[in-house]
């Protein structure tokens, strides 16, 4: 116990270096968890409506060959 | 990396966190609904679809 205290009283935060590992374990799942949801919810809204328009305005991304040729002239 | 935990509370960044994220999406969803596009809730179908340069220039 009082090795246990002496470690706290090293860090800021009062963690040991395990706490600090098993928290960072938890917080990048969390956080890529979060990721793959946003990336699934950006995609769904793209293919419902696609919020960059291509040179001739909105209308010319309305299926994929048009988003296509959108992308290549906008690479021309 | 896991030392950033030995140097910031875990407790206040998940609060802050929380608190900025839920701001920021309350914030992004406001301004996609004021938007006549973005807005989900409305009936018109994509109203700024028919609008192309040649729209405009012909009209």
């Amino acid at each position: 116990m009082a090795d246990n205290t002496n470690e706290r009283t090293g860090s800021l935060t009062g963690l040991t270096a395990s706490e600090a590992q098993e928290f960072h374990k938890l917080f990048i799942l969390s956080f890529i968890l979060f990721t793959l949801i946003a990336v699934g919810a950006h995609f769904l809204v793209w293919s419902w409506r696609p919020w960059i328009p291509g040179p001739n305005g909105y209308a010319m991304i309305q299926d994929t060959m048009s988003l296509a040729s959108a992308l290549v002239s906008l690479k021309a | 990396m896991w030392r950033i935990w030995l140097l910031f509370d875990p407790r206040r960044v998940l609060v802050a966190m929380a608190a900025f994220l839920f701001v920021l999406a309350i914030l992004i969803h406001f301004i996609l609904l004021s938007s006549p596009r973005f807005n989900w809730l409305g009936t018109t179908p994509a109203p700024v679809a028919e609008l192309t340069v040649e729209t405009v220039q012909n009209a």
